[in-house]
């Protein structure tokens, strides 16, 4: 068991040194490289004490731990999978103004035509 | 007056001549009409077609989808000071003729926007595309609390007022709702206007798969949440 907690652990410290990394390359803001620390914390504290998801379980009424876990898991990939999709269509929106500045730079009229001949 | 006929296409060499042929009959006494093609990323001989044709060309590097053909093309719209705008179907399903009939209430001032309902008279749209476009007018109303008979046709004419107002954001077919939204927003005036529709093979299998309708959907009702951009 303890074996496995360090080896979690190690990859917690890995994770969190990206994290850290990628704030000081400035790709991250301040508030994200918070949220991310944070969420790695609470693995760090699950791994070593797996015994407080089941008491936060019991305060929201919820019977075990494991399924805290997971329907906090579930919770956190829809959100995750919305802000994809909203930063998705953003993108796509970008890329047709791009589209649509180049078409209206290079407009072609009957008379430019003519010209060309 | 001014006048811009506006024409999204993504590979429709097949029935593009005939379709511009047919716009280039049209004449009015005192209206000066221009034909823009808006070419989205066509692969094919759209563009040459056009070319021959002589009508002006706003070509979409990549295709970006009816939506943001449009968008394009209103653009262009305001930056010409266009007083009137039509969008017409390149797929061949909607008759020149009955652009003159949407103009009317447009030159009459008793509307901003004027769509062409392919439902208002014995319509021959196949039975699976009508009940498709039953639940979009009911989505449309829900949404947008406009109730309209065929909120997907793609003849429309938009006055100089919401040519200057209608923003369009969406890039795929969800553009049809769309539009219904900035007329929500800016309180415009609907019409609608009995047309022909010609549904040809061609024409259905150029327009939209009817399984895209549950993808608009979705899409639609995240826009909705996700409030006004």
């Amino acid at each position: 068991m303890i074996y496995t907690q360090i080896l979690f652990t190690l990859f917690v410290l890995f994770a969190v040194s990206r994290a850290l990394l990628r704030f000081k390359e400035g790709k991250i803001s301040v508030l994200a490289l918070i949220g991310w620390v944070v969420l790695w914390l609470w693995v760090e504290i699950i791994i070593w004490i797996p015994g407080v998801t089941t008491h936060i379980a019991k305060i929201l009424g919820i019977g075990r731990g494991a399924d805290l876990l997971i329907y906090g898991s579930i919770i956190t990939l829809f959100y995750l999978i919305f802000r994809i999709y909203v930063k998705l269509e953003d993108i796509e929106r970008q890329i047709t103004q791009l589209a649509r500045k180049t078409a209206l730079q290079n407009i072609s009229t009957p008379k430019k035509i003519k010209r060309k001949k | 007056m001014k006048l811009l006929i506006l024409v999204p296409a993504y590979n429709e060499e097949e029935v593009l001549n005939t379709v511009l042929k047919g716009l280039k009959k049209l004449n009015f006494k005192s209206i000066k009409k221009e034909i823009v093609l808006i070419n989205d990323g066509s692969t094919d001989r759209t563009e040459q077609i056009a070319k021959k044709n002589k009508v002006t060309i706003l070509s979409h590097p990549i295709n970006r989808g009816l939506g943001g053909a449009l968008g394009t093309g209103l653009q262009y719209a305001r930056n010409m000071n266009a007083d009137i705008v039509v969008t017409f179907d390149a797929d061949g399903q909607h008759s020149h003729k009955d652009i003159i009939r949407i103009l009317k209430p447009i030159i009459e001032k008793k509307a901003d926007f004027v769509i062409g309902s392919r439902l208002l008279k014995n319509s021959q749209m196949p039975p699976d595309r009508k009940f498709i476009n039953f639940v979009a007018n009911i989505l449309n109303y829900i949404l947008w609390s406009v109730w309209i008979t065929d909120s997907q046709s793609g003849l429309r004419a938009l006055s100089k007022n919401a040519i200057g107002k209608i923003q369009i954001k969406m890039n795929k077919m969800e553009v049809a709702s769309e539009f219904f939204k900035e007329i929500k927003k800016n309180n415009l005036k609907v019409k609608e206007i009995p047309i022909k529709a010609i549904y040809t093979n061609y024409s259905r299998g150029k327009g939209q798969k009817n399984t895209n309708a549950i993808n608009i959907l979705v899409k639609l009702l995240l826009y909705r949440i996700a409030g006004q951009k």
